[in-house]
């Protein structure tokens, strides 16, 4: 038994177990980036990145790999077995050890980012405020509540209930507390909307229409067929909703309206941004712009105090980073109202990527400096 | 707009599995927010259509049913072209893209159908090069364009392609051998017209006279028939006809005046003062391939990159014809143009006015208000 945990260990801690990881990583970085010719970035970042295995298609031939979810775990094990064991502890590979622990924090702010952080954009016209922002790729049913006095009560199904229903699947959703229950029957990532009352899927004269899948993932508009069983007498009722639907739809059940809309993940922020003048600067006679900037006001506490957001300043607090990303609509003319996109990125390992970094050169730089210092004195002794 | 946010319950999310009567996973879902400013009508009851931003459905919402097929030798009654099917040839119902929609022969591999669009559509050598690629075949320079076949065809002669090869499809994607491709091309800068046959080689020999017949006899749908060629009028006659009985009202803004009757135009006029600046209305029955395929033509006139779904459903939205219709302006060639897209299942509204930027710029208020202005009826 201890012989065997010995053998598990020193192969887990192994230079060879390492160097084979890295290969992996840099043939998954290979085939990640061939992949992008003919998929999107976010595919190929679900398929190779954030996987643990996966299959490659070399044409007509499949290829069973690991993903770099695998890959990087196993090196983390690697990196932190092999410093217990397998590195000299001493004054001489202080240096080193130094180094590992910093590739080790790198890899824990990979983990806690790709676990735990969300990423979206808040949209705004010059005048509007927001306390939420929305995920780029990332889908959700949204079951307004009128609670009275402007205020709705928001039940919400995510993106991973609903991805249950792509292809044949079927999910039925009990949202807490409805007196109904929504049933996804199809889940279509992009698609668009059509009148066509003979088709099978139609739903009040309208069917949606799969299209294939951008390969940038965020211009997708998804859909969902739905049925909304009641809980009381089981009755059923289809309807369709669309990602860039105008309205939401309303049903009556348990003779209470209630509105049901497809809409991109939302996720709220511990303060609000409102947008107060947007500013574009153009590049002399063509329309390519130079520079932009979004002036702020942010809301947090009670207290609020202005903010410039602009390509490479933004703004950071608590845990959150709002960056200046683009603008729109494309193609305005002159006089067109613009409006600001700010990237948002809640990362609770925001910080990590830096500190692994300072740690990785600190300890780089303490032995290649112990290694200069101890040849500049050998050589001084033979001289 | 001050948001209040009071997160009562979120972020817990417990899914359990099991197993509805009908075989569908049933996950428990506890997620949950108040929010404090969403402007949500709880009482309108919209179509689908409606949410949707098809337009109202003339058969009502609750009908919503479009018919599943025309009978075998008429034309399409609810459209304002009329034609005659040849003999053993199926209908087919229209869609967005096409008009006339056929099985030449009752042949389900070979597709015949008439496509109109605003415009020149890219013009004349990029259509036929186009057609050339989905048959895997070469381009032809612009000397072998100019010595293809005419024939007539809505009311002229159109450019006639005749080619053969390995079919790849409308998206590239397919590969049928000894396929063929006859089609006819009426371009022009107020409108075009394409009809097009495609299928296996040996069907569309055979019905070769049967389309050319099929050419001729595109017509207004409430012209008279005398002989086989008609004078076609796609869209602006009749609903010029139409208009002027009541079809449309309008208020036309002060200092536009009416310009001459064009084809393809239901009503033109000069925006302002000179005769640069023309605005002016197209009607086209049923989608008329969409609205995006409008904008991105309307944006490909001026050099401008496509946009997608995503940066259509940002565009802003005016009121026209008693529903929303999307705003379309981008700059471009030394051009600025301004444009109103309204789609309907029955009909699509779509008005443009372009011209040197300063002068858009001037008559911008006055477009606005003329879109705002046109209504269906007296």
């Amino acid at each position: 038994m201890r012989a065997s945990l010995e053998r598990a260990l020193r192969a887990l801690s192994s230079l060879r177990l390492a160097c084979v990881l890295l290969l992996f990583l840099g043939l998954l970085t290979w085939l990640g980036t061939l992949e992008q010719v003919t998929s999107g970035l976010y595919d190929v970042q679900k398929k190779y990145f954030e996987s643990f295995v996966l299959v490659h298609h070399a044409g007509p031939v499949p290829i069973p790999l690991p993903g770099a979810n695998l890959v990087l775990s196993l090196l983390f094990v690697n990196l932190l077995v092999g410093g217990m064991l397998r590195l000299r502890k001493g004054v001489a590979t202080l240096g080193v050890l130094v180094a590992h622990v910093g590739i080790a924090v790198l890899l824990v702010g990979a983990f806690v980012k790709h676990r735990f952080s969300d990423e979206g954009h808040v949209t705004l016209y010059e005048g509007q405020r927001s306390a939420t922002f929305q995920s780029y790729f990332l889908w959700e049913i949204a079951i307004l509540e009128d609670l009275g006095s402007g205020r709705v009560r928001e039940h919400l199904i995510p993106n991973g209930r609903l991805e249950e229903a792509l292809g044949s699947g079927r999910v039925r959703i009990a949202p807490s507390g409805l007196p109904f229950d929504v049933e996804v029957s199809r889940f279509l990532r992009n698609c668009a909307p059509r009148r066509e009352g003979a088709d099978a899927n139609a739903v009040d004269g309208v069917v949606l229409e799969e299209r294939p899948a951008h390969t940038e993932a965020e211009q997708n508009i998804a859909g969902v067929a739905i049925e909304i069983v009641d809980e009381k007498d089981g009755m059923r009722r289809q309807a369709l909703l669309w990602g860039a639907e105008s309205r939401p739809l309303v049903v009556t059940v348990a003779g209470k309206p209630w509105a049901i809309t497809l809409r991109h993940e939302e996720y709220p922020m511990p303060f609000s941004v409102a947008l107060d003048r947007f500013t574009k600067e153009d590049h002399p006679r063509i329309d390519m712009p130079k520079s932009f900037a979004s002036d702020v006001t942010v809301t947090e506490n009670g207290s609020s105090r202005p903010v410039r957001i602009s390509m490479n300043a933004p703004l950071r607090s608590q845990g959150f980073v709002v960056y200046q990303a683009s603008w729109g609509p494309a193609g305005a003319g002159p006089g067109t109202p613009l409006y600001s996109t700010l990237a948002v990125v809640r990362n609770p390992a925001d910080r990590l990527p830096l500190a692994g970094c300072i740690v990785i050169a600190i300890g780089l730089v303490a032995h290649f400096a112990r290694k200069l210092f101890r040849y500049v004195r050998v050589e001084g002794r033979t001289a | 707009m001050a948001r209040v946010v009071h997160l009562v319950a979120c972020a817990a999310f417990v899914a359990s599995c099991g197993s509805s009567n009908d075989g569908a996973a049933v996950r428990t879902v506890e997620r949950s927010r108040v929010v404090g400013d969403r402007a949500v009508d709880f009482h309108r009851g919209d179509s689908t259509a409606d949410r949707f931003g098809l337009g109202a459905s003339p058969h009502g919402s609750a009908a919503g049913k479009a018919p599943a097929t025309v009978p075998d030798g008429s034309s399409g009654s609810k459209s304002p072209i009329a034609w005659t099917v040849p003999a053993g040839w199926t209908e087919l119902p229209p869609t967005a893209m096409r008009t006339a929609n056929f099985h030449p022969g009752g042949d389900p591999h070979t597709d015949c159908y008439l496509t109109l669009l605003g415009g020149d559509a890219g013009g004349l050598g990029a259509n036929v090069n186009r057609w050339r690629a989905q048959l895997s075949l070469p381009a032809l320079s612009p000397s072998e364009i100019d010595a293809l076949p005419r024939s007539p065809f809505v009311g002229g002669d159109a450019v006639l392609v005749e080619a053969n090869g390995t079919w790849r499809g409308m998206n590239g994607t397919d590969s049928n051998v000894g396929w063929a491709l006859t089609g006819l091309l009426h371009v022009d800068p107020n409108g075009s017209a394409f009809l097009k046959m495609t299928g296996p080689a040996d069907v569309v020999a055979a019905q070769h006279d049967a389309f050319l017949q099929l050419a001729r006899s595109f017509r207004s749908a409430k012209a008279e028939v005398h002989g086989d060629e008609v004078r076609f009028a796609p869209a602006g006659d009749d609903h010029a006809a139409r208009s002027s009985t009541g079809e449309f009202s309008f208020e036309i803004p002060a200092g536009w005046r009416k310009a001459p009757e064009r084809p393809m135009r239901n009503a033109s006029f000069y925006a302002g003062p000179g005769e640069d600046l023309e605005c002016y209305v197209t009607v086209f029955p049923g989608e008329a391939g969409g609205i995006l395929a409008n904008v991105n033509r309307w944006r490909g006139q001026l050099g401008e990159p496509a946009i997608a779904d995503a940066d259509l459903a940002a565009l802003h939205r005016i009121p026209m014809l008693g529903r929303e219709a999307v705003l379309v302006e981008c700059t471009g060639k030394g051009s600025q143009l301004v444009g109103a897209a309204c789609a309907g299942a029955d009909r699509s509204v779509f008005v443009k006015m372009s011209g040197p930027p300063e002068r858009v710029q001037q008559q911008r208020s006055a477009f606005l208000q003329f879109c705002a202005s046109i209504r269906s009826g007296n």
